[in-house]
């Protein structure tokens, strides 16, 4: 699965920004630690002031294996 | 004279009521800006139905027991953030979704990746020894994930609907493996709901029909964090995890009240009519 890397201030800025109308960012790490976005974050994203998520690299996303203890 | 005028608007020509909508179901409609005849009339069945004046339901009032509803219908985030309790805008459980969701008259589509709802219904004020909560969804395709739920840790008090494959179970309010407690599921999609009557039972119905029966001590909770859809939340760091990659129609709970096992089949009846009036039913 692609998904969207992030610097440490991209993702900053991104923090409790709506990318639509009540939906918001929601940067998380993956299994390397990088900040990721979604696919879906960034192909719904019309604001013009964030339209530079388009432009960021794509990696293939390996999770972080969640764990509930 | 003004007062028979007024009927002659209400009152058809045969003396028959007009079919209004429910007052609840209207301002519902018209908060979440439903534009489609089809989800209006779903809507309003929906309403009536768990008010006990609906086809499925003449009798119960859950309406009044729910805590909060989530109809998903509109097809847009604008129209699946509100609650269908005491619909406004200024509801304190209305959702904020954040991450990777898309929205269609299916519901929402959870990405599996990053994706959830915020309810905003903390951990804290449910009761321990009665509620319920439910969810809908579509697909029917296990992994790990949790649709509905929270999780305090380090105490590990869990209270969701999802599968994981941790399978454990270690007392109160902790389910896991399967879709709740210890079963496995091969059918996991449809409506599951959670329901505590009495203590030390928890019951879990699949589609309306009971399916498994656990006991356990519930334990007390401070914890303050809110319950997710689409993942699940960890009282500890306010994070969510286990995100789930299922398109969900239908959400509820309802704290401080619970259903007989003659009310989960209504109530599922209810639930099931909403959505095949949609087309999105399993």
């Amino acid at each position: 699965m692609i998904v969207y890397l992030l610097t440490e201030k991209q993702k900053n800025e991104l923090v409790g920004v709506e990318f639509i109308q009540d939906n918001y960012y929601n940067p998380i790490q993956d299994f390397y630690d990088n900040w990721i976005i979604s696919s879906e974050e960034v192909e719904q994203t019309t604001n013009k002031n964030y339209l530079w998520v388009k432009d960021l690299p794509q990696i293939e996303y390996k999770p972080k294996q969640p764990n509930e203890k | 004279m003004f007062a028979n005028r007024r009927k002659t608007i209400l009152f058809s020509n045969n003396n028959k009521p007009k079919n209004l909508f429910d007052v609840d179901a209207l301002a519902f409609i018209n908060l979440a800006g439903i534009t489609s005849s089809a989800e209006k009339t779903a809507i309003d069945n929906l309403y009536k139905n768990l008010k006990g004046v609906g086809a499925q339901n003449t009798v119960h009032d859950f309406y009044t027991n729910l805590t909060a509803f989530y109809p998903f219908a509109g097809g847009k985030a604008s129209s699946f953030i509100y609650n269908g309790k005491n619909p406004s805008a200024s509801n304190p459980y209305n959702l904020t979704f954040a991450g990777g969701v898309t929205y269609s008259t299916n519901g929402a589509k959870f990405n599996g990746t990053n994706g959830f709802a915020d309810t905003f219904i903390p951990q804290n004020a449910m009761q321990r020894n009665l509620n319920g909560f439910s969810v809908y969804f579509i697909e029917n395709n296990a992994r790990s994930e949790t649709q509905f739920g929270h999780l305090s840790r380090p105490s590990f008090i869990k209270t969701n609907i999802g599968y994981t494959a941790l399978k454990q179970w270690n007392g109160a309010d902790k389910f896991s493996g399967g879709v709740v407690g210890t079963t496995i599921y091969t059918n996991i999609n449809g409506l599951t709901r959670v329901n505590r009557s009495t203590s030390p039972n928890y019951r879990v119905y699949k589609n309306g029909i009971q399916t498994e029966l656990v006991t356990a001590a519930s334990e007390a909770n401070t914890d303050t964090t809110t319950f997710t859809i689409g993942s699940i939340r960890l009282g500890d760091t306010n994070g969510t995890t286990f995100y789930c990659d299922k398109t969900i129609c239908y959400a509820e709970i309802s704290n401080g009240h619970s259903l007989s096992a003659a009310q989960e089949l209504i109530y599922y009846n209810c639930i099931q009519q909403y959505q095949t009036e949609q087309g999105r039913q399993v």
